[in-house]
């Protein structure tokens, strides 16, 4: 071959094989690359996932648990609501005796102030009280605007007593108010809200409806609150609840008539649920709220989060201390108050020292062994039995049916999970220092440290390395051990032994 | 067996009453400086005494009075009324020294052998109690009861029978009302045999007395506050006092000696 001719036939396959090399070294760079951003990307979510699970989540736990809890209230109509709701349990003498002439918005502002800045974390602020609608707008929306200094999106509590106008609604949308309602159900089932005489109370009722309907048409989403009473949730009306629930306010908070104890009149005692009905009206609920995703029952949330240690439940089951109580209503002249429950015995301020001699006593007491204890205290001292706080609340039956169901239910769904009532002094070792609970540990690898860090606790259970590596490879150590709590859901091994765990439970 | 709670007393003023708070502090004060006074003016011959934090003040006091003290135990400090003394062996600020102060060493061994013994009888005679009352709260206490009021108003003549453990009594002097000492209010430093006993009445002058000539302003009120009626009530261990409904000033709460039923007594027409 001409040397001529082969010489550029040898540069071009030069220029081509380096080009071959460039492509090759390009796409191992490339390949090499991408693997590193992968590698990072990974390492990234990894870092990512367990500052979520060791730090984030902790602190949120904490602060939910502990800092969220304490409520204030506006309570500026303490004294002049128009509504007169038969079972009010503000002391009557409020008004009687005319303890407050109007109110001073600049001083309950103050005081709420004050509570937000000597209190923890950031507490949740609710224009409360007498019916905040009958307020006039200009004061309305002081209050709103108060509030929105501590929550993003206000609180109010209305009975819609009151009709609402365009006013309210450019408010309630201006300050992305979230509307808590006070209604028991359809008009002939919230006969105990409103005016007491017949013909005002029919009025009341139409503005109900109305208000109702304007809330809906307006776009608003609000809760509400229904008060059980034989007036709607006896075994002939608690389906019919549920139904009128469900198509107006999707649910919310239950709660069964708080019979203050001076309301020694037969009229209100004749509303009053017996255990059996509310347990019943609570059961029905639950299932509601199961079959219906949209359909909020709190109590349900509430007695599961006190099941599974968190405690943003509800004051009900924290160990409400009745002297100081965790709710703080600011009364029209700047006065802080105790929850207002506590004012059906006719005494408002707080005392200066906090005290657990209820709870403590109680669980040597009338709670002696009582399973869900733990988990509920005695319940709310504003119910005590006879209008006594030092009582376990007079609703305990309907409360440890309740309980009873939704620990079934958790058992059933999660084998082996670990409910706070499983630990006999799960308050002092967890809630008091702080410690997190985590129901799933044995279930979830990443909470090992948990799992060891429990073990003291879990040891009074019966729980050992040895048991633990039984339970997840029967066999694998020839352990027999089978104690409360632990081993018990093993059906076949209780009855192999013929005589329930041997450890004198029963069981 | 049923644990007590913590030492613990409180009262909840109604609203707009929150001044009561410094009023109840104060009267506190006065009640020391009136135990101390009965012993200086030789009204009894020894008094009980808490010395906690500012030592070297307090007993240069006393000797200033020249009074000597006596220390009995080490006891967990706490604020207002507490039914019994928790003993601590630690020394720091969560601890006080439990005492007794006299101007004669000679009483103070003799008190510290009757307290040591136990002997509430003989401890009461020498705190300067009437004998009929030493010799009724020496027999409660061996019986286990501390907060005998409940026991006073059955032993109190025109007492009434409410119901089942529901007692009701009515006009008694208003200096006798000892179930008011949880939040401060008392004239008078011991339980009575009964509410109307009259060496009880008779003590209860002398010691008015001595309270008048350190503050007879703040006892003016004092006097105002306890003549009203109240009830008393002792369940799971809690005592709840209270004025009746929507009239009350105060609901005082304090601890004592477990009791399954719930004991009432209403105090009415006090003079």
């Amino acid at each position: 071959m001409d040397i001529q001719i082969l010489v550029p036939l040898l540069g071009e396959m030069r220029v081509i094989m380096d080009i071959q090399i460039l492509a090759r070294l390009l796409g191992e760079t490339l390949v090499i690359l991408g693997i590193q951003i992968l590698v990072i990307t990974m390492l990234i979510i990894t870092i990512l996932r367990h500052l979520i699970i060791f730090v984030i989540t902790p602190i949120h736990t904490i602060k939910r648990r502990f800092f969220l809890t304490n409520t204030i209230l506006f309570y500026p109509l303490a004294d002049s609501c128009p509504n007169g709701c038969l079972y009010c349990f503000e002391d009557p003498s409020f008004r009687k005796e005319n303890v407050f002439t109007g109110y001073d918005k600049y001083k309950m502002a103050e005081s709420v102030k004050r509570l937000v800045e000597n209190g923890k974390g950031s507490p949740q602020v609710i224009l409360h009280g007498g019916e905040i609608l009958a307020l006039p707008i200009p004061d309305l929306e002081f209050f709103l605007s108060e509030i929105k200094k501590y929550n993003e999106s206000p609180n109010v509590q209305t009975g819609l007593g009151v009709p609402i106008t365009q006013e309210h609604i450019r408010l309630f949308r201006s300050y992305n108010v979230f509307p808590g309602t006070s209604v028991d159900g359809p008009p002939e089932f919230n006969c105990l809200r409103g005016p007491r005489d017949l013909e005002n109370n029919k009025k009341f009722q139409e503005v109900v409806v109305r208000n109702i309907q304007t809330l809906k048409e307006s776009g608003l989403k609000f809760g509400n609150i229904s008060i059980l009473s034989k007036a709607n949730a006896s075994p002939d009306k608690i389906d019919k609840l549920i139904e009128w629930s469900l198509c107006t306010t999707s649910g919310g908070r239950f709660n069964p008539l708080f019979v203050p104890w001076y309301k020694e009149n037969e009229e209100i005692l004749q509303y009053a649920l017996t255990p059996k009905e509310l347990s019943s009206a609570f059961l029905k609920l639950l299932n509601a709220a199961i079959r219906n995703p949209s359909f909020e029952f709190a109590l349900f949330k509430e007695v599961a989060s006190a099941l599974l240690g968190d405690f943003r439940s509800v004051c009900t089951f924290n160990r409400c201390d009745y002297l100081i109580t965790s709710c703080s209503p600011v009364l029209p002249d700047g006065t802080v108050a105790r929850c207002d429950r506590c004012f059906q015995d006719g005494y408002y301020l707080a005392s200066q020292k906090p005290s657990n001699a209820r709870w403590k006593m109680l669980e040597q007491t009338e709670c002696k062994g009582c399973r869900y204890f733990v988990a509920c205290a005695g319940g709310c001292p504003g119910e005590g039995q006879n209008g006594d706080f030092r009582s376990k609340t007079v609703y305990c039956e309907a409360y440890y049916t309740l309980f009873q169901a939704v620990e079934n239910m958790l058992r059933k769904m999660f084998p082996g999970i670990f409910l706070t009532i499983d630990i006999h002094n799960y308050y002092e070792e967890y809630v008091i220092p702080g410690k997190r609970f985590n129901p799933f540990m044995r279930w979830d690898g990443i909470f090992t440290d948990t799992l060891r860090s429990m073990s003291p606790e879990l040891k009074l259970l019966g729980w050992t390395p040895d048991s633990e590596m039984e339970r997840k490879n029967p066999g694998s150590t020839g352990t027999t051990k089978n104690k409360h709590g632990i081993l018990h859901s093993d059906s076949n091994s209780r009855a192999s032994s013929g005589s329930g765990c041997g450890c004198g439970c029963g069981k | 067996m049923i644990k007590d709670p913590d030492n613990f007393s409180t009262f909840l003023p109604r609203c707009g009453r929150a001044d009561l708070f410094n009023f109840i502090d104060n009267l506190a004060n006065i009640w020391r400086e009136a135990e101390l006074k009965s012993v200086v003016n030789d009204y009894r011959d020894v008094s009980t005494l808490y010395l906690n934090q500012d030592y070297d003040n307090q007993l240069n006091r006393l000797a200033d009075f020249g009074l000597i003290f006596q220390p009995l135990m080490r006891v967990k400090s706490f604020d207002g009324f507490g039914h019994k003394h928790e003993i601590s062996e630690n020394i720091d600020e969560s601890t006080s020294v439990y005492g007794v102060i006299s101007k004669n060493v000679g009483n103070l061994k003799k008190f510290k052998e009757f307290f040591s013994e136990g002997d509430d009888f003989n401890v009461g005679l020498m705190l300067g109690y009437p004998e009929c009352c030493c010799r009724s709260y020496s027999d409660y206490a061996r019986r286990g009861i501390i907060d005998p009021v409940y026991e006073i108003s059955e032993s109190t003549p025109l007492t009434a029978s409410k119901s089942q453990n529901a007692l009701s009594v009515d006009q008694i002097p208003w200096k006798l009302q000892i179930h008011l000492r949880y939040f401060g209010l008392k004239i008078i430093p011991f339980f009575p045999c009964s509410f109307v006993c009259d060496e009880a009445i008779s003590k209860a002058e002398e010691w008015h007395k001595i309270l008048r000539s350190i503050n007879s302003e703040a006892i003016n009120t004092l006097e105002s506050l306890m003549k009203r009626s109240s009830t008393w009530s002792l369940y799971n261990a809690q005592i709840v006092v209270n004025r009746p409904p929507f009239k009350a000033d105060f609901l005082g709460y304090a601890t004592s000696s477990y009791f399954p039923e719930k004991r009432e007594v209403e105090f009415l027409n006090v003079e």
